[in-house]
């Protein structure tokens, strides 16, 4: 069990805490961010492809 | 010198391929470290004896500062080589390096602030490190800036990788700024070549938790670097394969 | 020259120029303007008059008188040479002790009723320096305790002929 002390560390516990809080946003806010990045990109990726695939059946079905 | 795998890498696809099968094992491993290195910074080893348990701010403040030299080094380093082989993937890999490089600087300033009131009496100083370190994050901004100023992407590369290098010079000003100054900032405490001037029972959280830091950017920089191929690479054949 | 030659030289001008740039800067930085100003500069008479400038130094052991009842504090700043008086009212960092490196802000002025020198800071901010030597306590303890024991032995021997190897 740990005591409250441990947490408190005298008066510099908030300075502290607040500086492993702020870390902690900061690294999750990248993760998140620069991940949904990636995905947007993958998703504009996709549709295009499909129109790409939608033109090519098209094109083929004029000629048949 | 056979250069065939680094031609196979720089390739997209590989690339692509490569980052995508890297991220996991970067991202895991380098959170579990954190989680490892923050209890131990936060519960286990002693307090200080002058600045009691103010000192465990250093875990979190010295890895984002290192890590914000170093990304902005990679980035530098990587926009010189897409200017001078006009390599493509060399241009992505410096894009993608400004957000987390940006997020470092603010957290190593930030949380240096948070540090230096109980300690120096003062959330800011114009201090040569900090004023350095300011200068840095301005870099980073203005990479970002004048990346979004241009449509083409192209010319954006080769106008912010210019940038990148001028503010190269920067780098080795904020590393040695407690060097060639008497400031406020204390010297260095990790040393690689020498003895390091934090106790032998206090370093091992702070360099796992910098290894730490270095593997997380690592997987940050593999998302950052997809999202880039991804938009330079929009009407390449390869895509098809890996996109489905 | 190929192009890709030519862009070589182009990153290596970039880099050489700024470089220089950034040299002569630092260097008439440098010459002209220090970031702290000592104790010693000040009695040399090279400390700005009637501005508000830094004055680095270590707090004199001894030298701190408290006024009671209120915050007004008076210190002695040394650099082992020369001493500025120092006189502040608010609250310190704590890390502000006797023997520890600080950074004053204020205004000199001249004052023949001092105890140490005739120079008088008026402070509008004291920041405390720390070093980058982190320890435990238990640590710092036995490290001073044999600093201690060694200079005891050292000045006890000094006259004591330096035997090399």
């Amino acid at each position: 069990m740990m005591s409250t002390a441990a947490f408190q560390m005298g008066k510099y516990g908030i300075y502290v805490w607040s500086c492993y809080g702020l870390t902690m946003v900061g690294l999750v806010f990248l993760i998140f961010v620069v991940r949904r990045q990636w995905q947007i990109e993958l998703r504009h990726a996709k549709r295009r492809m499909q129109i790409m695939e939608q033109q090519q059946t098209s094109v083929s079905d004029v000629h048949t | 010198m056979n250069w065939v795998w680094f031609h196979k890498l720089a390739s997209p696809p590989t690339a692509y391929a490569f980052a995508r099968t890297l991220r996991p094992w970067l991202l895991w491993p380098s959170l579990s470290m954190m989680l490892w290195a923050g209890y131990a910074a936060l519960f286990v080893v002693p307090p200080d004896y002058q600045q009691l348990d103010a000192y465990r701010i250093i875990f979190v403040h010295v890895p984002a500062a290192s890590l914000s030299l170093m990304v902005y080094s990679i980035m530098a380093i990587a926009a010189g080589i897409g200017l001078i082989w006009r390599m493509k993937l060399a241009h992505a890999v410096a894009a993608a390096c400004v957000l987390p490089g940006s997020v470092f600087t603010v957290l190593a300033l930030v949380t240096g602030a948070i540090w230096g009131k109980p300690m120096w009496g003062a959330w800011w100083a114009w201090d040569p490190r900090l004023t350095t370190e300011l200068i840095l994050l301005f870099l980073y901004l203005g990479y970002m800036a004048l990346r979004a100023s241009f449509d083409d992407i192209g010319r954006a590369d080769r106008a912010a990788a210019v940038l990148a290098l001028v503010g190269l010079v920067n780098i080795p000003i904020i590393k040695y700024s407690v060097v060639w100054w008497n400031s406020l900032h204390q010297g260095k405490t990790l040393s690689i070549w020498g003895k390091s001037s934090i106790d032998p029972s206090m370093v091992m959280p702070l360099l796992v938790m910098l290894l730490a830091f270095v593997m997380f950017f690592g997987a940050i920089l593999c998302d950052g670097l997809c999202a880039q191929i991804l938009r330079r690479e929009r009407h390449a054949q390869w895509l098809t394969k890996q996109v489905q | 020259m190929t192009p890709r030659q030519r862009r070589m030289i182009f990153v290596g001008l970039i880099l050489l120029a700024v470089s220089a740039a950034a040299g002569f800067l630092l260097t008439a930085l440098n010459s002209n303007v220090q970031y702290n100003i000592v104790p010693s500069d000040v009695s040399a008479g090279k400390a700005p008059k009637g501005r508000t400038f830094r004055l680095g130094g270590m707090v004199e052991q001894g030298s701190v008188k408290r006024e009671p009842g209120n915050l007004q504090i008076q210190f002695v700043i040394t650099d082992f040479a020369h001493e500025v008086t120092v006189r502040y009212t608010g609250v310190l960092p704590d890390l502000f002790r006797e023997g520890q490196g600080v950074v004053v802000r204020g205004k000199l002025v001249y004052s023949t009723d001092l105890e140490k020198g005739q120079w008088l800071m008026l402070a509008d901010e004291v920041l405390a320096k720390h070093d980058e030597n982190y320890m435990p306590p238990n640590v710092a303890e036995s490290l001073k305790k044999t600093h201690d024991v060694r200079r005891m032995q050292e000045t006890s021997t000094s006259p004591a002929p330096v035997i090399t190897p």
